[in-house]
């Protein structure tokens, strides 16, 4: 029956989602329309390499120019996983607080479905929704760098998107799960929100500061994009940690969720 | 198969603040339609909610359909057919879409009782929910309510917002539920249509239950104020002098009174006169209810 649920917010959620999956798409397009000027221009590349070390790490900018040094430093490095993480929060918060609040889950829980059922359809939504942006951001970043004539690594790209699509998954889960352990849209992403704020500030703090640099681990962000999946040997373990922590924090707020009284 | 669709053990909903739902001992029979009164904010919502299993209870138990209500609650609402009294629907669906979607969750209902049901409220089921007036999505609720042919129907405040020809053709759509040998629990602060249609009422005030009755037995224990006009002037002392008497008034051939319980007394003495006409007042639930809030002083600002 939860695949029924599923199907249905799939439904209600996809107009939303192929919404910034244009806004997404037409940046990654625009980003390498201009691939070509930045390629051939040795200004560019002089200025990057004048550029303190500390800032080129703190922004991904050690290599502009080649076609992975590019996508890192242009998409996933920094903009890609903001916006994805800002578009799951908010659907991490919808899923269960945010329906709850106006009074929409009061129709669906009279039928005869569990809470754990609703929880689980609500949480594989958001994980399908972000599926369907990894997707769409993988094939216009291929399509994109190869009108450019740009030869991107397709396997390193896999992994670039998986991480950033990944983190997007781990904050958006603990914005659904503090929503479903509480049933306050606004606390669960507030504190979602605070808790990238300062994940993010651990992350691109650390390199300088290094009082932080034992703590980077504690952040999602060291897992997603501490390093370029463009450059040096691939590792996919960031992705499987990124995939638990969201996995853990919906169930750890799932006890809490049939505890409580739904609505009030 | 146990006869009672509802049946509540010292169920309890109270908060911090000492409101709520104070322990709840109520059963309700198949086949008829119990009516929960109360103002607003008394209770009814919350009792509701709880029986519905969205509200935690704070203390004792329930069986709905002879279910327990803390162990299966998806086999119960299988079984139940609810309407919120703060309905809520997804603007950007219209009633159709709505309907498809609740009758997928039920396992398969019928198009036809879909159809004929929208077309006995008279509701256009192809517009978006969010474009529907207060009235219409009520009527959106009903029907999602009856949808799969419940057993049993929970209505928070049914007939909020309707119109009075839709009105009475929900009152009517109960009646025929109860005729199927269905069971309606309903709430209302509107007596009128409470008295209509239920069987019995239970009163809530304050959260705790007033009062479990047939709705003829709670008229019944009401003074019923009278009216009896005569050929010829009578004298008052007569009257006066009868117990079950109370407000009598006597002004030249007419006798006003107020009588509590038998009226053997009054129809006996009565016979020693030449009556031209017996006028009596049906005590509405209105009075019963008024009566109950009014025994309590510290509830005369309740607005009803």
């Amino acid at each position: 029956m939860w695949t029924q649920l599923l199907f249905d917010d799939l439904r209600t959620t996809r107009r939303t989602t192929l919404w910034w999956m244009a806004g997404l798409a037409l940046y990654v397009a625009v980003s390498w329309a201009f691939y070509p000027v930045v390629r051939d221009s040795p200004d560019l590349a002089q200025f990057v390499e004048r550029l303190p070390e500390a800032l080129r790490q703190t922004f991904g900018a050690q290599d502009l120019v080649s076609p992975g040094g590019y996508a890192w430093a242009r998409l996933f490095s920094l903009l890609l996983p903001i916006t994805l993480v800002i578009y799951s929060i908010r659907a991490g918060t919808r899923a269960v607080a945010g329906d709850e609040e106006q009074g929409r889950l009061e129709v669906l829980l009279a039928q005869p479905i569990t809470r754990t059922e609703l929880l689980a359809a609500r949480t594989a939504s958001l994980a399908a929704n972000l599926l369907v942006l990894g997707v769409g951001i993988f094939t216009v970043t291929a399509l994109g760098a190869r009108l450019v004539q740009a030869d991107l690594d397709g396997a390193r790209l896999l992994l670039a998107t998986a991480q950033v699509i990944l983190l997007a998954w781990a904050l958006g889960a603990v914005a659904l799960a503090l929503g479903t352990a509480t049933g306050r849209p606004g606390l669960a992403s507030g504190l979602a929100f605070a808790l990238t704020l300062g994940a993010y500030l651990i992350h691109s703090l650390s390199p300088q500061v290094p009082a932080l640099q034992p703590w980077r681990v504690v952040s999602p962000f060291w897992y997603a994009v501490g390093q370029s999946p463009f450059a040096g040997p691939p590792d996919a373990r960031g992705v499987g940690v990124l995939l638990l922590v969201g996995v853990v924090a919906v169930l750890l707020a799932t006890p809490a969720f049939l505890r409580r009284d739904i609505g009030r | 198969m146990t006869t009672s669709v509802i049946h509540t053990q010292a169920l309890a909903k109270l908060y911090r603040t000492g409101v709520g739902l104070h322990p709840l001992n109520l059963e309700i029979k198949l086949g008829e339609i119990f009516g929960f009164l109360g103002p607003n904010g008394a209770g009814k919502t919350t009792a509701i909610r709880t029986l519905m299993g969205y509200l935690r209870p704070t203390g004792g138990a329930a069986q709905v359909l002879g279910l327990d209500l803390a162990r299966h609650t998806r086999e119960i609402h299988a079984r139940v057919g609810y309407l919120p009294g703060e309905l809520r629907l997804a603007p950007h669906l219209t009633a159709q879409e709505l309907f498809g979607i609740l009758g997928r969750l039920r396992g398969g209902m019928s198009g036809r009782q879909v159809q004929s049901l929208t077309e006995r409220f008279g509701l256009d089921a192809s517009r978006p929910l969010g474009t529907l007036s207060k009235g219409n999505k009520q009527k959106v609720g009903l029907i999602a309510a009856l949808l799969g042919q419940p057993d049993l129907l929970i209505l928070d405040e049914p007939t909020d917002g309707l119109d009075p020809l839709v009105h009475d053709e929900v009152l009517q759509v109960l009646r025929e539920f109860r005729t199927e040998g269905r069971t309606v629990f309903l709430s209302s602060h509107v007596l009128a249509e409470v008295e209509q249609v239920a069987d019995r009422v239970g009163i809530i005030r304050a959260g705790r239950l007033v009062t479990v009755a047939r709705v003829a037995d709670l008229k019944a224990q009401l003074p019923h104020r009278l009216e009896v006009r005569f050929a010829h002037p009578v004298p008052e002392g007569v009257f006066q002098a009868l117990p079950e008497l109370r407000d009598v008034q006597v002004e030249h051939q007419t006798l006003r009174c107020v009588v509590v319980g038998e009226a053997d007394h009054l129809i006996k003495t009565l016979a020693a006169y030449r009556v031209l006409e017996v006028r009596g007042h049906q005590p509405s639930l209105e009075d019963v209810f008024l009566s109950f809030y009014r025994e309590e002083a510290h509830v005369d600002s309740v607005a009803l």
